[in-house]
């Protein structure tokens, strides 16, 4: 190594060991201690599971079973009698259909704040 | 983007999911840059610099799943970090600038090899570049470099720590310290030309 490109080193050297030196970095104690707090922090937000696919799927199944028999009641004529087996299910249907949009807006909502 | 960019891209996506390995493995990579950058960018108390890297962390933590790896996962960070360090001067309210200029005599120093004074190396603004050149750099190129010079380790144990032959090693601190250069001087050239 020739006497300029020594002097180039032994700036970058200085550089270099002024920015992140020893005095520029945390000490062991300042690091694990960070590291606990972070690891805490994260087991305290329990970030969420993504819902298992399977279950969702049997989910959807079923509501849209449950929405077809609804509808083939409905369709004999039984919506026209007070029949708890009836309205029940209709009412879980109607209720799903009515939060499908709110479920969609708090989706969105929560993928571009996350 | 090079594997060290989708390494912490994957590690991020992890994280976000509540991978406490992927967390400490992002924390040790990014950990002692970041509060160098910190300490550089604030100067002031110790303490407070703790304390300011300790928020960028939570900060980052709590809004991991927003860094989708367009940039470096330590450009994301900086970012962040730079907030905080303007809240915290605005709370204070001392007269210090997060982004001072570098002094022209380090860039100069770095592209000619001229002497640099102390006081140039040791201001913050050049030591705030300095980091973050060193964060642009390859990660090999990186340990090469903090390993020999923010260390002061002698080649045959830089070798030791990368796993490399002797002469493997003169070689990539040699092709690190031209990257650096070439990055010192471009990085603040860039930032002249946004200004």
């Amino acid at each position: 190594m020739g006497e300029p490109e020594r002097d180039r080193e032994e700036t970058l050297a200085s550089l270099i060991r002024a920015a992140a030196g020893p005095g520029a970095r945390p000490d062991a104690e300042a690091r694990e201690r960070t590291l606990r707090m972070l690891d805490a922090e994260m087991r305290a937000s329990r970030v969420p599971r993504e819902f298992p696919d399977g279950i969702l799927a049997a989910f959807v199944a079923f509501i849209a079973a449950l929405a077809v028999w609804v509808g083939l009641r409905i369709g004999g004529g039984s919506a026209l009698r007070p029949d708890p087996s009836l309205w029940m299910p209709a009412c879980v249907v109607a209720a799903n259909f009515f939060f499908l949009p709110v479920a969609i807006l708090v989706i969105v909502l929560r993928r571009r704040h996350v | 983007m090079g594997p060290e960019a989708a390494g912490d891209r994957d590690l991020a996506r992890r994280v976000a999911a509540g991978d406490r390995a992927a967390l400490r493995d992002l924390y040790d990579r990014h950990a002692d840059l970041l509060f160098a950058f910190i300490s550089a960018r604030m100067g002031g108390a110790r303490e407070e610099v703790e304390e300011v890297w300790q928020e960028t962390w939570l900060a980052a933590l709590r809004a991991i799943g927003s860094y989708e790896g367009r940039s470096r996962f330590s450009t994301w960070l900086a970012a962040i970090a730079r907030n905080k360090i303007a809240d915290r001067i605005r709370r204070r309210e001392r007269d210090a600038d997060p982004f001072s200029v570098v002094p022209p005599e380090a860039l100069a120093a770095v592209a000619d090899g001229r002497p640099l004074p102390e006081e140039v190396a040791a201001c913050d603004a050049t030591r705030a570049h300095v980091i973050e050149t060193l964060a642009a750099l390859p990660e090999d190129y990186r340990a090469a470099l903090v390993a020999r010079y923010a260390d002061g380790r002698g080649v045959e144990d830089v070798a030791a720590i990368l796993g490399r032959t002797y002469k493997a090693t003169e070689s990539l601190l040699a092709r690190a310290r031209e990257a650096f250069r070439a990055a010192f001087v471009k990085g603040e050239g860039d930032r002249d030309g946004r200004a």
